[in-house]
C-alpha cells in the first residue's frame, strides 16, 4: 500500500507511537511487533558484526602476509571448481561463481559457510536415519489402473520420498483461508487421541486463540497435542509469553532450526510446512499459516487469497509419518510409528486418489521441484498455476514455455500487491518474460495471492510449496497431490473466479517498464537463488 | 459475554475514522454486516474517531465480502486522499506568483526611494514591471487552474463514489439485503 492520506484505515492495536501515521498517512499495514523488530536488529547486527570480524581478519592477514591475494584467488578458483561440480542448480551455481570470482578474497568463507554439503551433513544424516525408518512403514497400493501421467507422478512420489498413493482416501479443496480455518477447528474438536501441528508461521492472534482454546481443552481430555513452528517464521509473531502458556496447558511445543546471530546455512534452511493431523484420520495442508492475516481478520496485504486441501481416510499416514520424522529429528525420541497409522477407515464414493508428500533438504534432490516439473510435462490442455513468488528454475521455465507453445492453455496468477517488493519484482518480471510465448498472466486486484496450486487437466497439486527456488531447493515443505475429479473442479472453479477478480497482464505493460526497474529486476533474479 | 471479546463467535473490526466521515463510513460497514460496538474520541487527534465493529463469524458468502470490502477501503481512501490534495497544486503556484511578485514589488519601489542599486539606472522600474507582471498573471492563471483542477477532482471523486456505491450495492446483494435472496 501506498503511503496516501486515508480517511479511513484500520487501527492498530500494538505500537502507539506508530499510530499516527496511520490515521493521516495511511498502512493498510496491521503488523508491527516491537520486540520482533528488536530481535530482527540484534541477529542482524550480529551477523554484522561477524562480517565485519572476517574483514579484519582479511586485512590482518594482508598486513602480515602479502602472498594472501594470490592464495585466496587460488581457493576461491579451487572453490569455483568446487562449486561448479555440486549437485546445485544450475543459477545457484552461476550466482556462487560469479561471487567467488567477485569476492575472491573472502567469498569462499562466505560460500562454506553456506554450503549445505558442509554445515548441513551431520543434520542430513541425522534424517537419512529417520527416512529410512519412515519409508519402512509405508507401502505403496496397487495403482496399475490409474492414467500413465497420474501413474508416472504417484510412482516419483513413491520411489522418490516413500509417499504411498491412497485409492479410498478423500479431498475437499478450501479456496479461503477462513473457510480452511473453520473446518480445521470444528475437526480439532473431534479428535480423541493425538492433534499434530507443523506450521511456518504461528502467530498471536485471535486465530491462534481460538486454537488454543480447543486445544487446552483437548489436552484436559488426554489428546497428545503437539506443535513444531519454525523460528524464523515465527519469530517476533510468537510471543515467549504464549510459548509459556502453550507448554503450562500440557501442550508439546518445540521450534525447528533456533535461529542464531551467525551466518551459516541453518539461516536458510526452513520448515515451511502447514500440517494439521488428527487422530491419524484427517490432515490438512496448504498455504495457510497459523496467523490472522491467512483469515483476514488482520489486513497486511489487501485481500489475503490463500487455500487448503484437508484428507480423509488413510492418506492422513503420509502426514502422520512426515510430522513424526521431524518430531523425531527436533527431539531424538523414540517413535513408534504404528501406533500412530492405520486408524483411517476407507473412504465411501471416491472419484480420485490422493499422495500427500513432503520435501525438503533432506532428500538428495528436490522433489518438490520434480514434482512440478512432471506434472507440468503432463499437461496437454491446461496448465494453471497460482503462487504467490515466481522464480522458477530454468528446467520449470522451459516446461512452461514448451507447454504454452505447444497449445497448452497456459495461465499464471500472481499477486497484485507485494509483501516483499524485490522478490515481487523478480516474479513479475519472470512471469512477463512468458508473455510472448503465450502464457496469460493475471494479477489479482487489491490482493496478495498466497496460494501454491497447480492444475492440469489430470491432476492438481495443492500446498505450501512455491513456485522459487527456496521452496523446491531449502525449505521443508508439505502438499497433496491428487486426481479427485471433485477437487479438480473446486480448484478450477477457484481459478475462474479469481481470473474475474484479477488483471490481465499484457506486453504492452511489460514494454512501459522503465530501464531502471529492467535493471533492478536483472540484479534481483542473479541473487534469487537466495531469495 | 461482551460480543467484541467473544472471538469464536465474532470477528472485530477496529477503525480510525475522520469524524466528518463517521455517519457515512459507519453506514457503509453495516452494508458488509458490521454492527457498530464501541466508540470514543482518538486522544491525540481531535478530527479522529476510533470505532470498532463486531460481526457474526460465520456469515454467507464472507470471502467475497471481505474482498469487496477492501476494494471499499481503497476508494473511501482515494476520496480521502484526493480531497486533501484537491488545492495543493495551486495554493502552492499562488503562493510563488505571489511571493515572488511581491518581493520583486517592494524591491522596485525600494529601489526607487533609495536608488541602493546603482549597476542599472532603470532596474527600478523592470522590479516593479516584472512583479506586477507576476502578480496579475498569478491572479489570473490561478482561478483558472484551480476551477480546471475542480472540475478533474470531481470527477476522479464522482467515479470513486459511483464505484463505491456498486461495490455497497454488490455487498447487499452478498448479504441477501435489497437485490439479494
Amino acid at each position: 500500500m501506498e503511503n496516501n492520506n486515508f480517511s479511513v484505515t484500520p487501527k492498530v492495536p500494538v505500537i502507539k507511537a506508530r499510530q499516527n501515521d496511520k490515521i493521516y498517512a495511511v498502512k493498510v499495514r496491521t503488523e508491527g511487533n516491537g520486540l520482533g523488530v528488536l530481535k530482527t536488529i540484534i541477529v542482524l547486527s550480529l551477523i554484522a558484526l561477524q562480517f565485519l570480524v572476517f574483514a579484519f581478519a582479511q586485512m590482518y592477514f594482508l598486513q602480515i602476509f602479502k602472498g594472501y591475494i594470490i592464495v585466496s584467488f587460488a581457493i576461491s578458483l579451487l572453490t569455483c571448481i568446487y562449486v561448479l561440480a555440486s549437485d546445485y542448480h544450475g543459477q545457484a551455481k552461476a550466482t556462487w561463481v560469479l561471487f567467488l570470482l567477485l569476492c575472491s578474497s573472502f567469498g569462499y568463507i562466505f560460500y562454506f559457510l553456506s554450503d549445505k554439503h558442509i554445515l548441513f551433513s551431520l543434520s542430513k544424516r541425522k534424517y537419512k536415519r529417520i527416512d529410512e525408518e519412515t519409508h519402512k512403514v509405508q507401502k505403496q497400493n496397487d495403482i496399475q489402473h490409474l492414467s500413465k501421467e497420474v501413474k508416472n507422478n504417484c510412482d516419483y512420489l513413491f520411489n522418490a520420498g516413500g509417499f504411498a498413493t491412497h485409492l479410498k482416501s478423500k479431498c475437499k479443496y478450501f479456496s479461503s483461508g477462513a473457510q480452511f480455518y473453520d473446518s480445521v477447528l470444528k475437526d480439532l474438536k473431534t479428535a480423541k487421541q493425538f492433534i499434530f501441528i507443523e506450521y511456518y508461521i504461528v502467530s498471536n492472534g485471535v486465530l491462534l486463540k481460538r486454537f488454543l482454546d480447543v486445544l487446552k481443552q483437548k489436552v484436559k481430555e488426554g489428546v497428545d497435542v503437539r506443535i513444531i513452528y519454525d523460528d524464523m517464521g515465527s519469530h517476533g509473531t510468537l510471543k515467549s509469553k504464549t510459548k509459556k502458556e502453550i507448554t503450562k496447558a500440557g501442550i508439546k511445543l518445540h521450534g525447528f532450526n533456533k535461529m542464531l546471530p551467525i551466518f551459516n546455512i541453518a539461516l536458510n534452511l526452513r520448515d515451511h510446512r502447514k500440517i494439521v493431523v488428527i487422530d491419524g484420520k484427517i490432515a490438512y495442508t496448504g498455504g495457510t499459516n497459523l496467523a490472522d492475516e491467512y483469515v483476514n481478520e488482520k489486513l497486511m496485504h489487501g485481500y489475503w487469497k490463500d487455500s487448503g486441501i484437508k484428507i480423509k481416510g488413510k492418506a492422513t499416514d503420509n502426514f502422520t509419518i512426515a510430522f513424526l520424522g521431524q518430531w523425531r529429528f527436533l527431539t531424538n525420541e523414540e517413535i513408534n510409528y504404528d501406533t500412530y497409522i492405520n486408524k483411517a477407515e476407507d473412504e465411501a464414493k471416491v472419484d480420485g486418489v490422493v499422495t500427500p508428500f513432503v520435501s525438503g533438504p533432506n532428500y538428495d534432490f528436490s522433489i518438490s521441484q520434480n514434482i512440478y516439473a512432471n506434472e507440468i510435462s503432463h499437461a496437454k490442455e491446461k496448465l494453471y498455476i497460482m503462487t504467490p513468488y515466481f522464480i522458477p528454475d530454468e528446467t520449470i521455465k522451459n516446461l512452461i514455455i514448451n507447454k504454452a507453445r505447444a497449445g497448452v492453455d497456459v495461465r499464471i496468477i500472481l499477486p497484485h500487491v507485494a509483501d516483499k517488493k524485490f522478490v515481487y519484482i523478480v516474479s513479475r518480471n519472470n512471469a512477463e518474460k512468458l508473455l510472448e510465448f503465450g502464457v496469460k498472466v493475471y494479477t489479482m486486484t487489491s490482493s496478495f495471492v498466497h496460494s501454491k496450486v497447480v492444475l492440469t487437466e489430470n491432476s492438481a497439486i495443492v500446498g505450501s510449496i512455491n513456485m522459487d527456488l527456496r521452496s523446491f531447493y531449502q525449505q521443508f515443505e508439505s502438499a497433496v497431490f491428487t486426481n479427485e475429479v471433485s477437487v479438480l473442479k473446486d480448484i478450477n472453479k477457484d481459478f475462474e473466479k479469481t481470473i474475474k477478480y484479477s488483471k490481465q497482464i499484457n506486453e504492452k505493460n511489460m514494454r512501459r517498464r522503465k530501464l531502471s526497474y529492467r535493471m533492478l529486476a536483472g540484479l534481483f533474479n542473479l541473487i534469487s537463488p537466495f531469495m | 459475554m461482551m460480543k467484541i471479546n467473544d472471538y469464536n463467535n465474532y470477528d472485530v473490526l477496529n477503525l480510525y475514522v475522520k469524524r466528518n466521515k463517521l455517519e457515512d463510513i459507519i453506514k457503509k460497514y453495516e452494508i458488509f454486516g458490521w454492527q457498530l460496538e464501541k466508540q470514543e474520541d482518538n486522544k491525540d487527534y481531535e478530527d479522529i474517531v476510533e470505532v470498532a465493529f463486531v460481526r457474526p463469524h460465520k456469515i454467507k458468502n464472507k470471502d467475497d465480502l471481505q474482498l469487496l470490502q477492501v476494494y471499499m477501503e481503497e476508494r473511501l481512501n482515494k476520496v480521502g486522499q484526493i480531497e486533501r490534495s484537491k488545492n495543493a497544486k495551486t495554493t502552492s503556484l499562488a503562493l510563488i506568483f505571489g511571493l515572488l511578485g511581491m518581493a520583486l514589488l517592494v524591491l522596485g519601489s525600494l529601489d526607487l526611494i533609495f536608488k541602493f542599486f546603482n549597476i542599472w539606472a532603470s532596474g527600478d522600474i523592470i522590479f516593479l514591471v516584472l512583479g506586477l507582471i507576476l502578480v496579475f498573471t498569478g491572479s489570473f492563471i490561478v482561478p483558472k487552474i484551480y476551477k480546471k483542477e475542480k472540475v478533474d477532482f470531481d470527477a476522479k471523486i464522482s467515479v470513486l463514489e459511483l464505484e463505491i456505491e456498486n461495490i455497497c450495492e454488490r455487498a447487499k446483494f452478498l448479504m441477501g439485503g435489497k437485490n439479494g435472496k
